[in-house]
Order: C-alpha cells, then sequence, then structure tokens
C-alpha cells in the first residue's frame, strides 16, 4: 500500500498537465484544480492513516520510482518519503491549498487568463509536495526550483500590466523573486555537492530498495572534520554546510538579508500570496533545517547563526510592516517577520516549536490574506489602506474574520499564534538562555499586534475616506473557505497544546525532542507577552481608529510620519536595503553588463574575433579563387607540385 | 607439357560483384528491345539489380575469403562499403529516374554506365592486389567521364568531362609508375605480401626508397579520386558540370571508393612506415580541410559550394585514415570504424543535398544560386526540412548522422596522438557551419525571391526520402551502424 503516497504529488500533476492542454473554461480550470488538491488532501489523510499502522521504531513509508541517476558512485533514488515531518506539511499544503484553490474560483472570476493561473497553482502544490515528500536532497531541490519556478510564473500573472498596486511592475516583482531566490538556491547546490562530497549520498535516510546509504543517520560521524579553505583557514565541515543551507533558507523563507524579494511579490493575484509567500513556499526553508535538524543539532550553542538571523528577520520585518499603507504589504512584512520566528526556533534547537508556528501561522495568515484579498474583491480593486476607513458595516464577515486573523497573530490568548509563538519565546528565555534574543521577540510581538490593530483600525473603522468606493460581502466560494481557516485559527492552538503535546509526540520519531515541561516561569512570562501585546494591540487600534484618523488622507503621508521622520522613512522602506542593493548590486551590475555587451562583445569579440576572422577568410577564399582558374594546365601544376612535395616527403625522410 | 591448373574459384568472393557486371552487361541488351519512350524501364530494373546484389551480400556476412590467387578479397570492410555503394547507387538512379527525362537527357546507357561504376566501387573496395586496385580506379574513372559528360548538348558538362578525363589521365600514369615501383621494390603486387616484406625488414635502403616513392605516387593516385588537395582542383568544376545526379554519385560513391582502397592500402600494405605517411598525411588533410571549406565560404553557387564542401569531406575522413594506420590498435580500430561511419553519414547526407537541388532543377535552367533556395520553406515545405536536416548534418550538428561521424573521426585523430590536428579541425568545422546554416537561414527567413512550380514525381520523393531518413536514423539511433562498422577490422590485426 506504499504505492499509494506517490498519488499525493500525482493528483496536482495530473491537474496542471490537463489544465495546461486540454481546458480552455475557466470554470472548468478552477473545479479541475481544486478537486485534484481535494483528492490529494485525501490521499494524505489515507498515508496517515497508513503511517499509524506502521511500527514505531521505523515510523516511515518510503516508495521508490526508480533510480533516477547512476552515475559510477553518484546514485540518486526517485523516491518519496513519508514520515510525520512530511504528514504534517503535505497536510498544511494540500489542506490550506485545497481551501485556497477553492477561493480563488470566486476570486478569479473575470480574469484575464484564469486557465494559467489554475494549471500553476496546481503545478505549485505538485513542486511543493515534492519538496516536502523527497526522500533525497536532489528531487527535494528539483521541487526546491519548482516552486520557485511557479512563484516566479504567478507574480508574473499581470505580466502584460506596467503597474500593479502599490505601482510594482509584475514581471520586474516576478524577477526580483527569482534573482533573490538564485542567490539561496546557488548555496543551495554548493551544499549538495558538499554533503555528496563528504557523505556521498545524497538520500536523507537508508535507501534498502536499492542499496543507497543515507547521510542524515552518519552526520555525527564527521562532526570533527574540517574543509580547507585554504588561505582563510579551516571551516568545520558540518559548520560550512549548515552555513550553505542558511543561505539558501534566506533566498527562499525570505529572511534577512535577502527578503527583499517578498514584498514585491505582492504583485501576484492575492491567492498566491496567500499560498505562495505567506502558507507554504516560504516554509520550506525551515522544514530543510527541521528536515536537517541532525547537522543543526551539531553546532547549535558554537554557531548560533541561524538564530541571530531569525531574530533579526522578526524584527525587522514586524517595524517594516508598521509603516505600509499597502493592505497586502502589511501582510507580507509581517509574514516575513512571522518566518523570522520560525528561523530563530529551529536555530534554537526548538525544532517542534518552529514547526508549531509554521502550521499555526500557515493557517491565521492564509486567513488574513484571503480576508484581504475579500477586502480588495469587495471594492474594486483597491489596496491603498489610505482609501478605505469603514468598512465593517460593508464587509460584515470579512471584518470578523479579519479580527480573527490578527488576534491570532498577535498571539492574543487563546487563539493559535498564541500558544506557538510563546512556544518560541519560552525556549529562548529558558532553553536557550538567550534573554536577548526572547526580549526582541517580545517586543517584536507587541509591533505585531500593534501593526495589525493600525491596519483593522484604517480598514474597517472610521470615516469612508473615498466617497466613491462603495464595498460588498464576497460569495460563498470565497468566504467558506475562509470560515474554515477562522476555524483553524481560533482552535489551530490545540494540536500542540501544553499539557497534551501532540504534535511533539507526533513528530517525537523524526524529531526525538522531549516534551516541554512547563513551569509557572513560563506562565509569568506568557502573561507578560501576550498583555503587552493586547495593549500594543489596542494603541494601534485607538490611534488610527480614533486619534490620527481624521488627518489619513488619500495621496497624503501617513500621520505618524510627521512625529517620527526619518525613522517612519526607513521602516516605510523596509531599512532601506532594496535601495542598497540597487546602489551596490544592481547599478554596478548592469554598469559592467552594458560595458561588456557594448565594449567587449560589440567591439572585441564580435569586431576583432568573429568579424575579423570572417574578413580573414573571406579574403583567403578570393586568394584560392585566383588559382581556381579553370584552365586545365593550371590544375596539373598544381597536381604535380604535390607529386613533388608527396615524393620528397615519402621518399626522402625514409 | 605442363598442365596448367586454373586454381579453384571461391564465387562468394566475387558474388556481387558478378551480379552487378553480369546484369549491367543483360540491361545493355535488354535496352536495345524497349523503346525510348520507355527508357525508364531500365532504371528500374537496374534497381532491381542493385536490390538483388545487395541482398545476395547479407548470408556472405561473416565471410573472410580470397580468391583469384588472393587478387580479390571478401571480408567485413568490403561487405560494408559494398552495400554503401550499393545505396548510394539505389538513390542516385532513384534521383535521376526524374532527373534525366526532364533535362531531356535520358538514355537507357545512363543506367548501365551507373552500374558498371558501382562495380568499379566494388573493385577498389575488394581489390587486395595492386592490379585490381588500379582496374577498378580506371574503371570507375572511364565510366564517369563519360557519365560526367552526359548531358550532351550543354557545354558546361562537355567540359567538366574533358577536364576530369586529362585529370584522371595524368594521376592514372602516377599511379602505374608507382605499382611499377612498388613492385620493383618488394617483387610483389599483393597488398599483405608487400606488408609483410616491409615488416620482415628484408628491404635495403635503395629498395625502401623505391618502395617509399612508388607508395607515394599509389596515394597520389587516390588521393585524386578523393579530392585530396592539392590534387582536388578538378572537383569544383567537374562537380558543377556533371549532371546532378552524377556530381551525387562522384561526391559519395567515387569518394568513398577512393577512400576504402586508399585505407586498405596504407593499413594492410604501409602501416609499417606509419611514421613516414601520417606526418605528410596529416598536413596534407588540414589543407584539403581549408581548402574545401574556406572555397565554400564565398560561393553564390549552391551547386560549387557542395563540391567545395565535399572537398573538405575528405580532410575529415583522412583523419579517420590517418587513425586507422596508427600503431596503437584501440586507434587504429577507432580510425577504421570513423572512416567507415563518416563515410555512411556522408553518403546519405550529400545524396539528400543533391537530390534537392536536383527537384529545385528545371528543365533547361539551372536553380544553383543561393537566391533560388530563398523561401523555400513556405513554397515546399518538406524540401526546406531536408535541406535542413542534410545541411545539420553536414555541418555536423546533433541529431544527424554527420555529428557521429564527426565525433567518430576526432576521438580517432585524438586517440592516434594527433590532439592539435583534431583542434583545428573542430575549429574549421565551425566556420563550415557557416556556410550551411546560410542557406537554412536563406530557406527559412528569407522572403521566396521567385514562385516556380516544382513537380517531382514518385521516384525523386522516394529517394529523397531515403536519403533524409538515413541521415536522421543515423543520427538518433547510431547504435545498429555503430555496431557494425564495430566489427570490422582491417589489416594485420585481422
Amino acid at each position: 500500500m506504499n504505492w499509494i503516497i506517490w498519488l499525493i504529488p500525482a493528483f496536482p500533476l495530473f491537474g496542471f498537465v490537463i489544465n495546461a492542454l486540454a481546458v480552455r473554461r475557466e470554470r472548468d480550470a478552477g473545479i479541475l484544480a481544486s478537486v485534484m488538491v481535494g483528492l490529494s488532501f485525501a490521499a494524505t489523510i489515507v498515508a496517515m492513516v497508513l503511517l499509524e499502522g506502521s511500527p514505531a521504531d521505523a515510523k516511515r513509508l518510503t516508495w521508490t520510482l526508480w533510480e533516477w541517476i547512476s552515475a559510477g558512485d553518484f546514485r540518486v533514488a526517485f523516491g518519496l518519503l513519508f514520515d510525520p515531518l512530511t504528514a504534517v506539511m503535505a497536510l498544511l499544503i494540500t489542506g490550506v491549498g485545497g481551501l485556497i484553490h477553492v477561493y480563488s474560483i470566486g476570486y478569479m472570476h473575470g480574469d484575464v487568463r484564469p486557465v494559467r493561473f489554475f494549471a500553476f497553482m496546481n503545478l505549485f502544490v505538485f513542486a511543493m509536495l515534492m519538496l516536502v515528500m523527497a526522500d533525497n536532497l536532489l528531487l527535494l531541490f528539483l521541487g526546491w526550483e519548482g516552486v520557485g519556478l511557479c512563484s516566479f510564473l504567478l507574480i508574473g500573472h499581470y505580466f502584460d500590466r506596467r503597474s500593479v498596486p502599490p505601482g510594482i511592475n509584475p514581471s520586474d516583482a516576478a524577477v526580483k523573486a527569482f534573482v533573490a531566490n538564485r542567490i539561496g538556491d546557488a548555496a543551495m547546490l554548493a551544499a549538495l555537492f558538499a554533503i555528496f562530497a563528504n557523505f556521498g549520498t545524497l538520500s536523507f535516510y537508508d535507501n534498502p530498495q536499492l542499496g543507497i546509504s543515507g547521510y542524515l543517520d552518519q552526520a555525527v560521524a564527521i562532526a570533527g572534520d574540517t574543509i580547507d579553505l585554504g588561505a582563510f583557514g579551516q571551516l568545520p565541515l558540518i559548520a560550512g554546510i549548515t552555513l550553505l543551507m542558511l543561505v539558501a533558507v534566506t533566498g527562499k523563507s525570505a529572511q534577512f538579508p535577502l527578503y527583499t524579494w517578498l514584498p514585491d511579490a505582492m504583485a501576484g493575484p492575492t491567492p498566491v500570496s496567500a499560498l505562495i509567500h505567506a502558507a507554504t513556499m516560504v516554509t520550506s526553508g525551515v522544514y530543510l533545517i527541521v528536515r536537517n535538524h541532525t547537522l543543526f543539532d551539531q553546532l547549535t550553542s558554537a554557531a548560533p547563526w541561524v538564530l541571530v538571523i531569525g531574530v533579526m528577520t522578526a524584527f525587522i520585518g514586524a517595524t517594516a510592516a508598521v509603516a505600509q499603507l499597502d493592505i497586502k504589504r502589511v501582510l507580507a512584512y509581517s509574514t516575513i517577520s512571522q518566518l523570522g520566528y520560525m528561523v530563530a526556533a529551529v536555530g534554537m534547537g526548538a525544532y517542534v516549536a518552529g514547526m508549531y508556528h509554521l502550521l499555526t501561522h500557515g493557517l491565521f495568515k492564509a486567513l488574513l490574506f484571503l480576508a484581504a484579498g475579500s477586502v480588495i474583491h469587495g471594492i474594486g480593486g483597491h489596496q491603498d489602506m489610505r482609501r478605505m476607513g469603514g468598512l465593517r458595516d460593508d464587509l460584515p464577515t470579512t471584518f470578523r474574520l479579519y479580527v480573527v486573523g490578527a488576534l491570532a497573530l498577535s498571539g492574543i490568548f487563546p487563539l493559535a499564534g498564541f500558544w506557538s509563538k510563546d512556544e518560541i519565546i519560552a525556549h529562548a528565555w529558558f532553553d536557550a538562555r538567550s534573554p536577548l534574543a526572547a526580549i526582541i521577540l517580545i517586543l517584536t510581538s507587541a509591533i505585531t499586534a500593534f501593526y495589525m490593530g493600525r491596519q483593522i483600525g484604517m480598514i474597517f473603522f472610521g470615516r469612508p475616506r473615498d466617497p466613491a468606493m462603495h464595498g460588498h460581502e464576497s460569495g460563498a466560494t470565497m468566504r467558506w473557505p475562509m470560515i474554515v481557516l477562522a476555524g483553524g485559527a481560533v482552535i489551530g492552538g490545540l494540536i500542540n497544546f501544553p499539557g497534551l503535546h501532540w504534535l511533539n509526540s507526533y513528530l517525537r520519531p523524526v524529531l526525538q525532542e522531549p516534551e516541554v515541561v512547563y513551569t509557572l516561569g513560563m506562565g509569568v512570562l506568557a502573561t507578560i507577552t501576550t498583555l503587552l501585546s493586547a495593549g500594543a494591540g489596542y494603541l494601534g487600534w485607538k490611534i488610527y481608529a480614533r486619534d490620527l484618523e481624521p488627518r489619513i488622507r488619500i495621496g497624503k503621508e501617513d500621520p505618524a510620519f510627521r512625529y517620527l521622520g526619518d525613522l517612519w522613512r526607513g521602516m516605510e522602506f523596509g531599512w532601506g536595503l532594496d535601495w542598497l542593493y540597487q546602489r551596490v548590486v544592481v547599478r554596478p551590475y548592469r554598469a559592467a553588463s552594458v560595458f561588456l555587451s557594448q565594449v567587449v562583445d560589440r567591439e572585441g569579440i564580435d569586431g576583432v574575433l568573429v568579424d575579423g576572422t570572417a574578413r580573414g577568410l573571406v579574403r583567403l577564399a578570393r586568394g584560392l579563387r585566383l588559382l581556381q582558374s579553370g584552365y586545365v594546365r593550371m590544375y596539373a601544376l598544381m597536381f604535380l607540385a604535390g607529386v613533388i612535395i608527396l615524393i620528397t616527403f615519402f621518399a626522402l625522410r625514409g | 607439357m605442363t598442365e596448367i591448373i586454373i586454381p579453384p574459384i571461391d564465387w562468394r568472393v566475387a558474388a556481387q560483384l558478378s551480379i552487378i557486371f553480369g546484369w549491367a552487361s543483360v540491361l545493355l541488351v535488354i535496352a536495345l528491345f524497349v523503346p525510348r519512350s520507355r527508357t525508364r524501364i531500365i532504371g528500374y530494373l537496374a534497381i532491381v539489380g542493385v536490390i538483388v546484389a545487395a541482398v545476395a551480400g547479407i548470408p556472405l556476412w561473416g565471410v573472410n575469403a580470397e580468391t583469384f590467387s588472393g587478387m580479390l578479397r571478401l571480408d567485413a570492410y568490403s561487405l560494408t562499403l559494398n552495400w554503401l555503394f550499393l545505396a548510394s547507387t539505389a538513390i542516385t538512379i532513384a534521383l535521376s529516374l526524374d532527373y534525366l527525362p526532364r533535362q531531356g537527357i535520358e538514355r537507357s546507357e545512363y543506367y548501365v554506365l551507373v552500374l558498371f561504376a558501382t562495380g568499379g566501387m566494388m573493385l577498389l573496395a575488394q581489390g587486395a592486389d595492386l592490379i585490381i586496385l588500379f582496374l577498378g580506379l580506371e574503371l570507375l574513372s572511364i565510366v564517369l567521364y563519360v557519365l560526367t559528360g552526359f548531358a550532351y548538348p550543354r557545354i558546361a558538362s562537355e567540359e567538366a568531362g574533358m577536364k576530369y578525363l586529362l585529370i584522371g589521365a595524368f594521376a592514372g600514369g602516377f599511379v602505374v609508375f608507382g605499382i611499377a615501383l612498388l613492385y620493383g621494390a618488394t617483387g610483389s603486387m599483393n597488398l599483405r605480401a608487400i606488408g609483410e616484406t616491409l615488416a620482415r625488414q628484408a628491404l635495403t635502403p635503395e629498395e625502401r626508397t623505391y618502395l617509399l616513392a612508388g607508395a607515394a605516387l599509389v596515394v597520389v593516385g587516390f588521393g585524386y579520386k578523393v579530392a585530396m588537395a592539392p590534387f582536388h582542383m578538378w572537383a569544383p568544376d567537374v562537380y558543377e558540370g556533371a549532371p546532378t545526379p552524377v556530381t551525387g554519385l562522384l561526391s559519395v560513391g567515387s569518394k568513398a571508393a577512393g577512400f576504402a582502397s586508399l585505407l586498405r592500402f596504407l593499413v594492410e600494405a604501409l602501416a609499417g612506415e606509419w611514421q613516414i605517411w601520417a606526418p605528410v598525411l596529416a598536413a596534407l588533410a588540414i589543407a584539403t580541410l581549408a581548402v574545401g571549406n574556406i572555397g565554400a565560404l564565398t560561393q553564390q553557387n549552391v551547386k560549387r559550394m557542395l563540391a567545395y564542401s565535399s572537398i573538405g569531406h575528405a580532410g575529415y575522413i583522412l583523419f579517420g585514415v590517418i587513425a586507422a594506420g596508427a600503431t596503437d590498435g584501440v586507434a587504429g580500430q577507432r580510425g577504421v570504424e570513423s572512416v567507415l561511419l563518416y563515410l555512411i553519414a556522408y553518403t546519405f547526407t550529400n545524396l539528400g543535398a543533391f537530390g534537392v537541388l536536383i527537384a529545385l532543377e528545371q528543365r533547361g535552367e539551372a536553380a544553383w544560386d543561393m537566391g533560388d533556395l530563398a523561401g523555400l520553406w513556405n513554397r515546399r515545405p518538406w524540401l526546406a526540412i531536408a535541406m535542413a536536416v542534410c545541411m545539420l548534418s553536414l555541418a555536423g550538428i546533433p541529431p544527424t548522422g554527420g555529428f557521429w561521424g564527426k565525433l567518430y573521426v576526432f576521438t580517432a585523430a585524438w586517440l592516434a596522438g594527433m590532439g592539435w590536428i583534431t583542434v583545428i579541425g573542430v575549429i574549421i568545422a565551425a566556420v563550415a557551419a557557416f556556410y550551411y546554416l546560410r542557406i537554412v537561414a536563406q530557406m527559412f527567413m528569407a522572403e521566396p525571391a521567385r514562385e516556380a512550380p516544382l513537380p517531382m514525381d514518385r521516384a525523386l520523393r522516394v529517394g529523397l526520402t531515403l536519403a533524409t531518413l538515413g541521415v536522421l536514423i543515423l543520427g538518433f539511433i547510431p547504435t545498429p551502424a555503430i555496431d557494425l562498422v564495430q566489427r570490422v577490422v582491417l589489416g594485420v590485426r585481422g
């Protein structure tokens, strides 16, 4: 029965192929795509039941379709793996993905190219499932590149438009996402090479079917090995590999300093933002670290790079979210910030906590994006929050769902975000003994609540600022997926509720993490955090719904700009990283490209080498033409010369 | 009184030859009773004879025998080449069936002469004795002189035939003199006997000088046949003047036969002197490549361009010939394989290319200008595709047969230790790609210069399809051909 795990990615792939080749109508495409993801979800449930039946010491379903590559010692299976870690990821991808597909049927109604949209959404689900189900790093990399490709294609869904709100060129945004990810992907490839060079395999675990050994089981054995960097000294092998993986994570999971592509990725349709750029693809970096946790375990205290990157990203993302004026950009920076939490968690070795937050975040951030999409849809495509205001009467359901999502994200008791976020903060304070990290994370949590309060205040409260705007509530295909997700956002904390530890014990075969023992200190910390967040959230709401509300004007600065000035400007522009890249990387690169193409290539290679050779050859040909006079006596003369040469060389040299 | 003992004749060795020569003689008689309007029948009958000869070769696979006192040999090498000659003959006749009546030069002797030429080629492949090789060379040449001048009222054809005859006679003299010198030095005309004499080192320095001088003159003779520089100068004029199907036969069958005997001569008789002849031939190979490809660069006349290109290809095949004589067994074997593989791929490719020219050629007017190919894709897409496939194959671009041929020739040369020469060959191949791709660009990107109806009859279609499919099949599924040539072992190693 293990073959059934192949069905999980096969359904979306099938949906992609049929949609790409055969389907022409919007409605058929949407239904087919949603049904395929639904079937994939069902297959995931069946696989989980099967997984329950497998022995406790080998909680793993594998299925190898064929030997993918076999070249000397380099052997890679085209094999899938289904263990508890994969199970929770697949459940999130197909579950939330399915809801978003259904939502898209309503949201994409009347779009210019809906079939393309649904085809690529299915392709994305397929690639993402390959990523989490691969039994080796190379197949994972295939999925890793596949989701990057789909992200590129879907960000550029409106490639024919010069500009979408808030003034982003979709194809530029798509290219930016792709290029930023290339940096991470190059590091990922280097990590692959390093792993193969040192372990001789890319398989995670032993593959008895093909007799390929796994590298994760050997991680401890080579902990002391080093990589010789020549003049730069020695680097511990594990540190090198994990550092490369971390670079890969900063690209795919939008961490500092590569996160700048994610806010621009909002140029894609909102369901894309919800599925790819909030719930699933951007979390694959976290999955990568958790999957390779035996490598990362070797360096927890010695090299806390992962933790540092995560905490920095969480804080920077949250502050940038405060000053955004576009409804989706707030959520984009918020996603960056929440991904920072997850990366910080796995960086401390709190893998279960990281996965826990990944799952709950997948629920409530998808909800928030869908609700934001519902707002955008309901008011005719506007995304500027300054144009909104007072929408709670027009969009009552969306309003309530948005509040649920915002409370969950802000970590307000007893919603999902409270439990998962506090577990990370508690881990930082008590287990990792890193009060600085914990304090920054608590502060970030408060800022999170503040910007969500601000956003709700600006969208749903106050007066309607655009008299021409009339909102309407979304239809059932859009409402119901949001309601289901809202249910998840409310009770999602249950999956690893203190005392129950469901997620912890479910993932134990993979992660071997002990249960957290809850102390009074944790309760105190959690209380402080949630009170702080609640206060900050109220403050954000109060300022933007009441105090400064009259001074919000369409097209004018945010009123807080008057008080914060350059600090506000910095937050608004994501701390100027884009500005920096533009000057340090993009412009010099463009200048170098222009130089290479116009001077080196056109003048040097084309001019001197290519044209020069051609001119020389043509001249030579003209010379030869003179010999080819058409007179036989000339030919005979040349012939004779040849005879003399041959005889001379044959007879006289011998 | 001494009894004259006639040694028993192994008819297996002469079977294919006998069929071709016999059938040609029979056709000559039959032609007397066929009215002029039905001359076509002779063409079909000739194809039947060719097919019969090819089928007769199948049970002979694996035979390794000689007869007529070791003058004629049948081995895997000659059998493979015989099949190649028969294939090129069949395709040439198929192409001619449409061409000759269209040009008003259809006479039944044409088909008979083509069959005699084929017999000459087979003699060159099977000959194990210098006399037989000379016989084959002369038979092939004389028939081809006639065929070249076959388009009788057309002055270019007459001129080409004349030039070919003069240069051929010139070359023939050198060959005979060379054979005499070789006989004088070794006392034998049998290739293997000469090789063994050399291996025993039983020659005085004087005799060895005679031997090498004689060898040089024999090489001159074959070099003329394969259009090796500087004995190539007849080729552009003759190729241009000859009726186009004859040009096709000249460029593939005649060239392949020349290489067949050159290779056998060098490997069986002269392998011991590889150190002497390899560098000289390598230099001539490079010269051939340069002359052929650079000459082709500036041609506006496609037929003449193909003539130069076929000179260039002789250079590549020479790489394989040189490697075949290498003292290193692996390189030597690879050399033999590469020559055969290249010849197979090149035969189909060139016939296809000339077939397209034939299809374009209307009555009484040539359509060989670059401009005549312009926009062919819009006028005749299948013709354009066939031509494009052939051009890519000539340029050595996968997935065509020409790619594998080049790959094998270059690896053989590399294995034989001719590193630099290989590099030069690769660079020149890149230059050559220019003029081949220019034709492709003309066909697919340029606007048609003029609109002309292009009637094609079935035989031409079949011939063209066979040639093009051959190129593609060799490109996509090269293993059967590679397997075939890998079974061919030549010379002292055999």
